[in-house]
């Protein structure tokens, strides 16, 4: 199983970075592959690519903002969360997405 | 219960075998529970089990602190401080303030972050409201731009509550009205609401970073960020009860730790 992810916040120098922790620490925990974009003040990295996204089971985007590119994910079935909902209630988040597979 | 705290930088390269015995008969005279912390690592140890200590990996220039909670801790850190002050370098101590931190933060590597900045800290800061504190928040970063970056911090607020669990708010905005990274440290007197979500914050970590910033502003700003998230270190933070401790934990995370 694998999830993508993209985390985005406003000044992009905490909640995109701090969202992308709390995910990654998640899904090791439940022995789940995961990918994270970052799009902070540094730019986009660890950029998804299209086929990364078409081919994951799972497709995140945990944001307060509007995404870059978000494009690439036209057409995918795309779960939104708010940066609050996965810092506060990750576990809950991560129930819900694996039940959707 | 009463706690003691005894903040320092570990100076060799590793808690000597010898160190640690001696550590181990200078807590055995006491009735505390004595518990060392290795917070560059994220590790913890009692400080009765030297193997434990060991297995910590500690190294040169870590960033530790001795919790001591019981009856006698105040007792045990007048100790332990006098024994640490002679075998590392001290940060702080709950038994008196250290007025040689300072000098600490600004030659010692564990602290010394690469570039100028602003630092404000403030104990048991009192607020009406949230905007208050935004507004008090603001005219520290610049007097002279008080109100702009009031209206900055309230517009990125809008957004979304910048409030993390744990009793922890972190209002942070890049700037054209500070010249550079700004932080500003508060812990408050009496829970805030932050409109959030969550519980009611206790402490303050604002972050106002210059609008011509360099990667190394962004860098520190994570690590400390990404550091607070980890419900596992709030104590440090909450519990302090000497600025030296704040300070100088928060600028060694913002210098050396990477989560």
């Amino acid at each position: 199983m694998k999830i993508v992810a993209v985390t985005a916040c406003p000044t992009g120098i905490a909640h995109t970075y701090m969202a992308a922790d709390v995910l990654q620490k998640e899904a090791h925990k439940r022995n789940v592959s995961i990918k994270v974009e970052t799009q902070g003040a540094m730019g986009i990295e660890n950029a998804l690519t299209p086929r990364e996204i078409v081919s994951a089971d799972i497709r995140m985007i945990v944001s307060d903002i509007e995404i870059e590119e978000k494009e690439r994910f036209k057409g995918c079935t795309t779960l939104h969360y708010s940066i609050e909902e996965v810092l506060t209630n990750v576990q809950e988040i991560m129930n819900k997405c694996l039940s959707q597979i | 219960m009463i706690t003691t705290r005894i903040t320092f930088v570990l100076e060799d390269n590793r808690f000597a075998a010898w160190q640690l015995n001696e550590l181990k008969q200078l807590a055995g005279y006491f009735h505390s529970l004595f518990v060392l912390y290795n917070i560059t690592r994220g590790k913890q140890a009692n400080l009765n089990e030297p193997l434990g200590i060991l297995s910590l990996g500690s190294c040169r220039h870590d960033v530790c602190q001795i919790a001591i909670e019981g009856l006698d801790s105040e007792l045990a850190c007048m100790v332990l401080t006098e024994y640490l002050r002679d075998h590392s370098s001290l940060l702080s101590t709950s038994h008196k303030q250290n007025f040689q931190a300072k000098q600490l933060f600004t030659h010692h590597s564990s602290f010394k972050l690469p570039f100028s900045y602003q630092w404000h800290y403030a104990r048991k800061a009192l607020y009406p409201d949230k905007n208050a504190a935004l507004a008090t928040l603001a005219q520290l970063a610049s007097s002279q731009n008080e109100h702009a970056i009031h209206q900055q911090l309230a517009d990125r607020e809008a957004i979304s509550s910048t409030a993390i669990p744990g009793g922890i708010a972190i209002p942070h905005i890049i700037s054209e009205f500070v010249q550079q990274p700004t932080f500003i440290i508060q812990s408050l007197e009496s829970p805030l609401d932050w409109n959030s979500s969550q519980c009611d914050v206790l402490f303050i970590a604002a972050l106002i970073l210059p609008k011509a910033f360099k990667k190394e502003y962004i860098i520190a700003a994570t690590r400390l960020t990404r550091w607070l998230i980890n419900n596992n270190v709030h104590h440090f933070i909450l519990d302090a009860d000497r600025e030296e401790t704040i300070t100088g934990i928060l600028l060694h995370v913002m210098a050396h730790i990477d989560p």
